[in-house]
């Protein structure tokens, strides 16, 4: 009973904010507000199932802006010249932001009125927007039947010969060198840089390429220029569909998160939390969901969907317990050092 | 030829309104962060430049590599431009077309195309494959990174040096042919010299260009191909180190004016040694 | 000699041409990725082109940001380089080199800098301020291909026009603009395709608006799609007809007002 009605508080609070906003917004006349994501192929699905319906029920239109550039942020609010009025991040970028001072206090009670969320979700700064995987994949017709399953099989140039990828980006990748020299996933943080870059140094040699973005590391597993790679989860269900001989194992995978979050001295901050309340509506996020394996936390989706589609997905529980979770705040703390000693790393 | 002031004043007014308000005042401000930090003025990022080993080797790497691509593509050019000043004006413009076409494929797709013809498992592999030879790592080299450049930048030198063959005046050298001079002789004392600024323009705007790629090695090279505009870019988006970011742009624009200052007061040199030569 | 140099010529369009060869097939496929040679044939690509709206968009927004840049870095740079090779003041050779320095500069930096005062300016998202943005990388072409052209004119002819009658501007657009026809054919071609590929600066300032680089830009983060390589070869076949068209044109007009020059070597 107590429940219920501090059930029906939240709804008329929340009622109450939309009214409140919808008179405010009659006197303003009609607000745009600026969304700024990774645009591509995957914007027009964004407008047809977050933007639109949010258009429709609030008047307030979304213009969207791509891509998600952590430069563009510093540069805006250090000006004072806002541009946008929500933007997605990632998780080291959002930890590096909200040192900085970057981002707008999340007022929840407007997002999540009905305090449905996972803590896990709600960063003060930031809304968590997706989950998503690097993980190990390699190709199944070049090691005769076996298989690499771990970053420990990885390193091992004998059992499984031939070239791999790596992504340029220290990021992950010492986790993955420490996995590989046995550090238990719960111990990773604070890294070991010394011990990574040491254990890095074994496969250097047989690393010829190293990617840059989604869309090549991919395309490095179609044409056979490596055996195996790390790789971003959601690009290997299409492969594996068209039947390329391409798999994945999610052992020591890096679980990393994926945000919203609203510039400091944004022109509408309550229209973006509106928005954001928008964006993790259930139904919409399943179906987006199917687009792009990238689930965020909202409750009520995995309902939604087929149990052998979840079992693909990076927060499934099975695949969940193998992983670790990316330690963004330590990077946002030790990345420029770090970064740096990668590049000479990487020349010499 | 005899300009006034105000008409001098009045030519270079368009463009000194473009370079000043979208060049010089923008860049200005970011340059200055190279000298100027949170705290006022700061020889910091100086002194990373010139502590950091990676930025002066990656500095070296990066002129080496323009000027290798330059020399292969004004070496590769200048004997394509020949062949096509002596074409008529309508067969011409047809190879012109033909040289043109790559223009419209984006530098990314043409990238990929060259993993799909120089890859492991690609088109030149495995003809070596069928032949019985052993394939060749071609891909993630600095040759990879060579012929991806110069497939880019060869139409541009391509052009430069036509656009200066065409206004040589042909009775110069059917003058010396008449007057005794070998095919090649009149070739060498009269068309090569009057051609040479167009090689150098050629030359100059390949070479630049060649210190600007970023997409290209890249995509095609291995660890050791990253040339300045990569570290640049690492700088402003990963580390936001824009300190650091200024002063690598700034050393890479100092010494390619310096480069490009020797290189004119070279070419005066010559030009004078070339039109004496002429006159013989 | 004559068929020496032609057999070499061959070989380097053959070598230019090349990649074009080999994105004909790689469009054509079934699959989603790229691949080679393709195992099934379809035109889904293309049709993939004009079904999304964003990718034609794109493409216009090419050309319109591309020829206007064009024109602009060819006015500005053209009569830049008049007063550059023919007038004599303080400072012309500093001049010459912040003209071309826009080339010089990693474009990272230049859009980096852009961004910050076109956000002051309120220009972010506007393609005019676009526009302007790629005339500047666009400009240092222009002014390297025509003062060199320039420096070789003899001013003679000009002068002897003057003579005859012609005032200053006449004799300049009927004596030395014929002239510079190769270097400014030239300059444009190299103006124009500067900005068709731009993507840096475009990533930092356009906004919303989305050209074709940054169209393929924003999709590589996820995945790389044959229409890709389906854009490059519509763009090509678009522009040979193009070309063509331009051809009978021009050969017209020449008929008309001049007779074939004659060019052996």
């Amino acid at each position: 009973m107590a429940n219920l009605t501090r059930r029906s508080f939240n709804i008329g609070a929340a009622s109450a904010s939309l009214a409140a906003l919808s008179a405010g917004q009659a006197a303003a006349d009609d607000v745009t507000i600026v969304v700024n994501g990774s645009g591509g192929s995957l914007a027009e699905a964004i407008k047809r199932l977050f933007e639109d319906p949010f258009t429709t029920a609030t008047g307030v239109k979304v213009q969207a802006t791509a891509p998600v550039s952590l430069p563009k942020l510093k540069a805006m609010v250090e000006s004072g010249n806002v541009e946008w009025d929500l933007t997605e991040l990632n998780g080291d970028d959002v930890a590096l932001a909200a040192e900085a001072g970057w981002l707008e206090e999340i007022d929840y009670s407007i997002v999540d009125p009905e305090n449905k969320l996972p803590e896990i979700a709600k960063l003060p700064t930031a809304l968590c927007r997706a989950s998503y995987s690097t993980v190990l994949a390699y190709r199944t017709d070049r090691f005769g039947g076996t298989a690499p399953k771990t970053w420990a099989d990885f390193w091992d140039v004998n059992a499984f010969p031939g070239p791999r990828s790596l992504q340029n980006s220290p990021k992950a990748n010492l986790e993955f060198a420490l996995i590989a020299d046995g550090v238990p996933l719960d111990k990773l943080y604070p890294l070991d840089i010394d011990r990574a870059f040491a254990k890095l140094d074994e496969i250097k040699d047989h690393v010829p390429v190293w990617w840059e973005n989604g869309a090549q590391h991919v395309q490095l597993l179609v044409d056979g220029e490596v055996n195996m790679t790390s790789c971003w989860n959601g690009r290997i269900t299409p492969l594996k569909n068209e039947a390329k001989p391409v798999d994945i194992s999610w052992d020591g995978g890096a679980l990393m998160l994926s945000y919203l979050g609203i510039p400091k001295g944004a022109k509408h901050p309550k229209e973006a939390m509106l928005f954001m309340k928008f964006r993790i509506d259930p139904a919409a996020s399943a179906e987006f969901v199917k687009l792009v394996p990238y689930p965020g936390f909202v409750p009520g989706m995995m309902e939604l969907l087929e149990p052998e589609f979840v079992a693909t997905l990076p927060t499934a529980p099975e695949n969940a317990a193998v992983q670790f979770r990316f330690g963004a705040d330590w990077w946002a703390a030790n990345l420029a050092p770090v970064q740096d000693r990668w590049n000479e790393w990487l020349l010499v | 030829m005899n300009l006034t002031r105000p008409a001098i004043l009045l030519l270079l007014l368009p463009a000194l309104l473009l370079v000043g308000l979208v060049f010089l005042l923008p860049i200005a401000g970011v340059l200055s962060l190279s000298v100027h930090g949170e705290a006022g003025f700061t020889l910091e990022p100086l002194r990373e430049l010139f502590g950091s080993k990676v930025a002066l080797l990656v500095l070296e790497r990066t002129f080496t590599l323009a000027l290798s691509v330059t020399a292969i593509c004004l070496a590769l050019g200048y004997p394509a431009a020949l062949f096509m000043s002596g074409l008529s004006s309508r067969a011409r413009a047809w190879v012109t077309y033909l040289i043109l076409l790559p223009f419209w494929i984006s530098i990314l797709i043409r990238t990929y195309t060259w993993i799909v013809i120089l890859g492991r498992e690609g088109i030149v592999n495995r003809g070596l494959a069928a032949v019985g030879a052993e394939p060749l790592q071609i891909l993630y080299t600095d040759v990879a990174v060579r012929i991806g450049m110069v497939q880019i930048l060869l139409p541009i030198v391509i052009l430069a040096c036509l656009a200066s063959m065409l206004d040589i005046d042909r009775d110069l050298v059917k003058a010396a042919r008449v007057l005794g001079a070998s095919r090649w002789a009149a070739f060498r004392k009269v068309f090569l010299p009057l051609s040479l600024s167009g090689v150098a323009t050629g030359g100059i705007i390949c070479f630049i260009l060649c210190l600007g790629f970023y997409v290209t090695p890249a995509l095609l090279g291995g660890r050791r191909s990253t040339i300045i505009a990569n570290l640049i870019d690492i700088q402003v988006h990963r580390t936001l180190n824009w300190g650091f970011a200024a002063v690598l742009a700034s050393a890479l624009l100092v010494s390619t004016l310096a480069c490009l200052g020797i290189f004119r007061l070279l070419t005066r040199r010559r030009a004078g040694f070339a039109a004496a030569g002429f006159g013989k | 000699m004559r068929l020496a140099l032609g057999l070499y010529f061959a070989l380097i369009v053959a070598f230019l041409i090349l990649p074009l060869l080999f994105l004909v097939p790689i469009s054509l496929t079934e699959s989603q990725f790229l691949e080679f040679p393709p195992q099934t044939l379809s035109l889904r690509w293309y049709a993939a082109f004009f079904e999304d709206p964003t990718w034609v968009s794109a493409a216009l927004l090419s050309f319109r940001v591309g020829i206007g840049a064009t024109l602009l870095s060819l006015v500005a740079g053209t009569l830049a380089s008049i007063a550059l090779v023919r007038a004599e003041f303080p400072g012309r050779s500093l001049l010459n080199a912040i003209f071309i320095a826009p080339l010089i500069l990693p474009t990272v930096v230049l859009a980096l800098a852009l961004y910050i005062v076109f956000l002051r300016w309120r220009l972010v998202d506007n393609v005019w301020a676009l526009t302007v943005a790629h005339a500047i990388v666009a400009m240092p072409y222009v002014v390297l291909l025509v003062s060199a052209n320039l420096r070789r004119f003899d001013v003679t002819i000009e002068r002897a026009a003057r003579v005859l009658g012609a005032g200053p501007v006449r004799a300049f657009m009927l004596v030395t603009l014929p002239f510079l026809t190769p270097s400014l054919f030239a300059a444009g071609v190299l103006a124009f395709f500067a900005s068709f590929d731009e993507l840096i600066i475009t990533l930092f300032v356009s906004g919303g608006a989305q050209t074709l680089p940054v169209r393929i830009w924003n999709d590589l983060g996820l995945k790389l799609d044959p229409t890709v390589p389906a854009v490059a070869v519509m763009l090509t076949a678009v522009s040979i007809v193009g070309m063509g068209i331009g051809e009978t044109i021009r050969r017209r007009n020449e008929r008309r007002y001049q007779s074939e020059t004659s060019t052996e070597t």
